[in-house]
């Protein structure tokens, strides 16, 4: 078996047909629980970074499965006995276990993860490269409406450089043939994105397009897709002044755009920062059926890979 | 009397505009004779075979890591694999540990080197001590105890003054300081060039701009103070026509560059050889490409290449960095920077010559004519030429033969090479040391 059907890794090795039918067997489920063909295999949940949703998710999914869910406490753990990565692996890998889970604060650990083990991985957000279970789950939250991807035109708005889910985001909607705007401060949106991800693919040509502002194209999206500002992750030489932050969205900018537009967001959310209180909380947006999607097709996904071993 | 015959050999030492077939006659270690033909009765002959032989390299740039971190490499291996690689001699930098910053480690070092060295090393200070940028060495003292250079590196000099002063001191004892130009504040935490690599792998970068800011500075306190600087390791286009500039206006500058920023562009870390992958894998993410300063573009690349051409770049260094897997078995953002360089330089360099993008007369003249001539006015060292009277440090070269770079190619302690699973075009198959055949490549 190679990676691309041991792991997840990104969004990028995905078929849109895999993807169809991913998001369809989701939708099966979501109806429908089916008995776990999996029951009691082993899951090793190894974060890195704190998470409270996106654990969660996977611990529901699990235990959905019936499968055994082993939490490591990386702040109890040996990590802060000066272990290495690698060690930490090597160890659990010993201990024997079918999947890992693995949230990083370093771009690419779940790639170095995945080279140095036997088991499946699943990457849950390595630093700000990539999170495909959450691009899994806004596609089918996509889906579920019965929206043809494409016919939709995606704006995504904020923080781009530090963001895995954006990154992801920009490969899953593409590849389903959406159409992608970017807009954002322009210390965290840099142009050398459009370049990056329309060479991937001869059909990505004029589909990811820069905006300086919300402008008219813009205003005509069917999605907003805000992202939170991470300043955690912001390098020392990224300069930016947040007293000019224009891009917030709340019931008075969301008029302009279309009637039916909706508003997503990976969460978490800082309100009134991104998105005011009263749009999260309206029927414009989709942030909670976001949060509910994310257990059925996580629990999708760990069911493929488990069966494929 | 020793005596070694070189017989059909094909010279090539632009610095003496050699280009043919001839024969040479080492007597004790130094070159004797260079002619069409020498008798060879009685003498100790090796046929050439119309091989190619150049002057023997010398690399401004290596660590060996001895003393401190003897796992990743120690003087004798770093020196056997350094010969392999046709270097004869070299200048390690400071950064051991203990750093390299008194006369009783620098004695030290040389002792060991003494028992464990088969070519020419040469002893580095730090500037500063502890390279902590705050305090001068006793650069007098050390530059009359052995040490050729002074250098920080690994970091930058902060503090202009400093840097200032410690040139004045330096270029009084016919010396420079070997400046790493990376403007700390702006790479602290970064480990990739800034483009589109960075983007799409969501790694933090080391911009250029701390390079041109800091090569921009260093121009400035040269021309000011009338002062000669040594600027390690270039790594860009505007590096590269900061120093141009500079030089057309009569700053003395020597400018660095390494193998790999010539021969590797930015893409190199998706672990593709230089190709840029529809998907990341699990080869992407190459701590072996991860180096300081980054790969940078190809137009980057370009302008080095163009830079050693037009000499606005003086000398080809390894910048030779040996680190154990297990240090570079870590993410990309934690793992040590640096690149194995010593043993694949010269055969990356070559090529560079079998693609069209670079002379053998540029070889030469940057890791043999120009480092010799630096080393003459400090040491009074006869060495970096084929040419009468010269100290014989040689090295043959099959250019009809290739070179693979795989795990067992390797003899210094460490493999961290993004080139492993590449051919190049170009073998060295023997490399001479004050007469004697210190590597001999027996396949």
């Amino acid at each position: 078996m190679n990676h691309l059907t041991k792991h997840l890794l990104d969004i990028d090795h995905l078929s849109k047909d895999y993807i169809y039918d991913l998001l369809s067997d989701t939708k099966k489920i979501k109806n429908n629980q089916s008995p776990s063909k999996i029951i009691g295999k082993n899951v090793c949940a190894l974060f890195y970074e704190d998470s409270t949703r996106t654990k969660l998710s996977f611990q529901k999914a699990c235990s959905n499965l019936e499968l055994n869910f082993h939490n490591l406490d990386l702040q109890k753990s040996s990590l802060n006995k000066g272990e290495s990565f690698y060690n930490t692996i090597k160890t659990i890998n010993s201990i024997g276990m079918d999947l890992f889970i693995i949230r990083h604060f370093s771009s690419g650990a779940a790639y170095f993860l995945a080279k140095n083990t036997n088991s499946s991985v699943i990457n849950a957000g390595d630093g700000s490269h990539a999170h495909p279970t959450q691009t899994l789950s806004d596609l089918f939250t996509i889906y579920e409406l019965g929206k043809r991807f494409e016919d939709l035109e995606v704006s995504i708005i904020g923080d781009v450089l530090y963001s895995r889910v954006a990154r992801s985001n920009i490969l899953g909607l593409l590849k389903m043939g959406s159409t992608i705007n970017i807009l954002g401060p322009k210390e965290l949106t840099p142009s050398v994105i459009v370049e990056i991800y329309e060479s991937l693919d001869r059909s990505y040509k004029n589909k990811i397009r820069f905006y300086e502002d919300f402008e008219t194209p813009v205003l005509s999206s069917n999605f907003i897709m805000a992202l939170r500002i991470q300043k955690e992750r912001f390098s020392s030489n990224t300069m930016m002044n947040f007293d000019s932050y224009k891009w917030k969205i709340d019931m008075e900018k969301i008029k302009k755009f279309k009637k039916d537009v909706f508003v997503m967001h990976p969460g978490p959310v800082n309100e009134e920062i991104e998105l005011s209180h009263e749009l999260v909380h309206s029927n414009r947006s989709l942030i909670s059926k976001q949060v509910e999607n994310g257990v059925h097709v996580r629990q999708k996904i760990i069911e493929r890979l488990l069966e494929n071993e | 009397m020793n005596k070694l015959l070189l017989k059909n050999f094909h010279l090539i030492d632009p610095s003496e505009n050699l280009n043919n077939i001839s024969d040479l006659l080492i007597e004790d270690g130094i070159i004797k004779e260079i002619s069409p033909s020498i008798d060879s009765a009685d003498v100790n002959t090796i046929d050439g075979n119309k091989n190619l032989l150049i002057p023997g390299l010398i690399d401004f740039h290596v660590h060996y890591r001895d003393p401190g971190e003897t796992y990743k490499e120690d003087i004798k291996t770093g020196s056997r694999a350094s010969s392999k690689g046709g270097f004869t001699t070299v200048i390690m930098m400071s950064n051991t540990n203990p750093t390299m910053d008194n006369l009783n480690s620098i004695i030290d070092q040389k002792n060991n080197i003494d028992q464990n060295s088969q070519i020419r090393i040469l002893q580095t200070s730090s500037v500063t001590i502890g390279r902590k940028g705050k305090e001068l060495v006793d650069i007098d003292l050390l530059s009359k105890n052995g040490v050729v250079s002074f250098s920080d590196d690994g970091d930058v000099i902060s503090d202009p003054k400093i840097l200032t002063k410690a040139l004045k001191l330096a270029n009084k004892n016919n010396r420079t300081i070997f400046e790493h130009c990376e403007e700390h504040e702006l790479v602290k935490d970064g480990s990739i060039n800034d483009g589109s690599v960075s983007v799409r792998l969501g790694l933090k970068a080391r911009p250029k701009e701390a390079e041109i800011r800091c090569v921009t500075r260093d121009i400035e306190i040269a021309k000011k103070n009338d002062l000669w600087i040594y600027l390690q390791h270039i790594s860009c286009k505007e590096s590269v026509e900061l120093i141009r500039q500079a030089k057309t206006q009569g700053v003395k500058i020597t400018a660095e560059v390494t193998p790999h920023h010539l021969f590797m562009n930015e893409f190199w870390t998706y672990g593709k050889k230089g190709n840029v992958p529809s998907w990341i894998d699990l080869n992407s993410y190459d701590t072996n490409t991860r180096v300081n300063p980054p790969l940078r573009s190809d137009v980057d690349r370009i302008s080095l290449l163009e830079g050693v051409k037009d000499g606005t770049i003086d000398i080809i260094a390894t910048d030779h960095a040996p680190h154990s897997n297990g240090d570079k078995l870590d993410t990309f953002d934690s793992a040590p920077a640096g690149i194995n360089g010593a043993e694949t330089a010269l055969i990356t360099l070559l090529e560079l010559v079998n693609r069209n993008e670079l002379e053998i007369e540029k070889i030469i003249s940057t890791m043999c004519n120009n480092p010799g001539e630096i080393l003459k006015n400090i040491l009074n060292l006869n060495i970096g030429k084929i040419k009468k009277g010269y100290r014989a440090d040689l090295v043959v070269i099959d250019n009809n033969s290739n070179s693979e770079i795989n795990e067992e190619f390797f003899i210094s302690k460490s493999i961290n090479s993004p080139l492993i699973g590449s051919t190049m075009k170009g073998k060295i198959i023997m490399t001479i040391f004050d007469g004697k055949l210190l590597f001999e490549d027996k396949e």
